[in-house]
């Protein structure tokens, strides 16, 4: 037992902890050795001892009486709460087990709903050009071009006298789709016809036909429609007015 | 209908089941010890009192929590009890030593004989300082102290309520102790201990 081995044991020594038998007899046989380890001893004692007395001072006190009368108020106010009848329990489950379900029909109505606004996305790819659909599509609040559109309203029906669908392609081949399906005529929005050159309605006196085509984004810009600059380079779908010389006439975009 | 001889798991059993008797009994068995605990620690009579509430509140609300293999519901209700005053304390920065009426607390009959009125006086200022003193300490060696010292609770429930090893109980309980010892060092006490010069024995 040295200095070092008795103020590690000390503390609990004076706490009277267990300890081994034989380093309690160590500790306390060095005590009567070492003065200053007395000392340290002597300390750790009275320490103990005070802080005994205080806990001993401290023993009979206790929170105020009215304590256990609020708790006593909090517990059946607690008692009160949690005997929620166990039928409105199952109402409230219901209704939200309704709402739910409103919820999710809400949700797929309105997907769906978008979902048919927006148009079929376009299979085609390279140039292509195919015949038109018999009926106007829904046309676009564009800028009107008078001029076109009397052409094709006052002409007998530029597409009866379509002699043949002239088939362009370019590219990779891409599976036919028919132009008198109903489902792609009504899906397609057009703008009116626009005039291109110098052309006029009687130009078209001796037939012409319509031929699909696939121009550049940033053609639009040419017949005054707006063009995101930053989609300038992608594709967008045009029936060109083709009179029987071989020029066209007028053009529409398609979407 | 609760019997003292319900244990205190019985009667928590008791209580969340319903039974308000249980909770009475319950809160009279353990109120004092963890009203003296919250005041040892905190200093304040009212901090106490409130976090004597809130610790049976939070048992009437999550008591379900309770492992009973974990340890005792005593130590249970320290551990929340300590919670409540580091939060509490940290919200209002108290630290400081007990009021007045602490003080008349400490003071008051408790049926014992006395002492003659100097030895009253020359006791009452030992406890008086070394009271100050457990309330001086960085709160980390107060709780063991309070824990250990003054409720008189073993090394593995002290562990157990603060979280930590049993070790490091030991070890704050250690260093707690040397600082008390030199915050209740009178100035004549450190004139003694420096005039005794001996060499220390390397055996």
């Amino acid at each position: 037992m040295n200095c070092e081995r008795f103020e590690n044991l000390v503390s609990e020594l004076a706490r009277d902890e267990l300890v081994e038998a034989g380093d309690r007899t160590a500790a306390l046989t060095h005590v009567g050795e070492c003065q200053r380890c007395e000392c340290v001893w002597d300390e750790q004692r009275r320490l103990t001892g005070s802080l005994r007395a205080l806990a001993k001072e401290m023993s009979l006190m206790a929170a105020p009486d009215h304590g256990e009368q609020r708790l006593r108020a909090a517990f059946r106010q607690q008692a009160t709460v949690k005997t929620f009848p166990a039928r409105n329990r199952w109402g409230l489950y219901w209704a939200g087990a309704a709402a739910a379900a409103l919820l999710l029909v809400f949700g797929i109505i309105t997907w769906r709903a978008q979902e048919r606004a927006q148009p079929l996305s376009n299979q085609h790819n390279g140039i292509e050009a195919t015949r038109s659909g018999p009926r106007d599509t829904p046309e676009l609040p564009q800028a009107p071009a008078p001029d076109a559109r009397r052409i094709v309203k006052n002409q007998p029906r530029p597409h009866r006298q379509v002699a043949a669908t002239h088939r362009v392609r370019v590219g990779k081949p891409q599976p036919q789709t028919s132009s008198m399906d109903p489902n792609a005529a009504t899906a397609e929005v057009v703008t009116d016809f626009l005039p291109v050159g110098y052309g006029n309605a009687r130009d078209l006196q001796d037939g012409g036909q319509l031929v699909r085509v696939e121009l550049p984004r940033f053609a639009l810009a040419r017949f005054g429609f707006p063009v995101n600059m930053d989609r300038a380079d992608e594709r967008v779908k045009a029936d060109v007015l083709v009179g029987a010389d071989g020029l066209a006439r007028a053009i529409r975009f398609v979407r | 209908m609760t019997t003292p001889e319900h244990s205190d798991s019985e009667l928590l059993t008791m209580m969340l089941g319903g039974d308000e008797e249980a909770l009475a009994t319950l809160y009279r068995r353990r109120q004092g010890s963890v009203y003296r605990f919250a005041l040892q620690l905190s200093g304040s009579p009212a901090l106490a009192e409130d976090v004597t509430q809130e610790v049976f509140l939070v048992l009437m609300r999550d008591g379900a929590g309770y492992d009973v293999a974990r340890g005792a519901l005593s130590a249970f209700l320290l551990g929340i009890a300590r919670n409540l005053v580091r939060q509490r304390q940290g919200r209002e920065q108290f630290y400081a030593p007990l009021a007045d009426d602490a003080n008349n607390a400490l003071q008051a009959e408790d049926g014992i004989t006395r002492p003659s009125p100097l030895d009253e006086m020359a006791r009452g200022e030992t406890i008086e300082s070394v009271r100050r003193a457990v309330l001086s300490l960085p709160s980390r060696y107060r709780e063991v102290v309070v824990l250990c010292e003054l409720q008189e609770l073993s090394y593995a429930e002290a562990a157990m309520i603060l979280g930590c090893a049993i070790g490091t109980v030991r070890s704050r309980l250690h260093r707690a102790r040397a600082l008390l010892i030199d915050k209740m060092q009178p100035a004549t006490h450190e004139d003694e201990r420096s005039a005794v010069k001996t060499a220390r024995c390397f055996a």
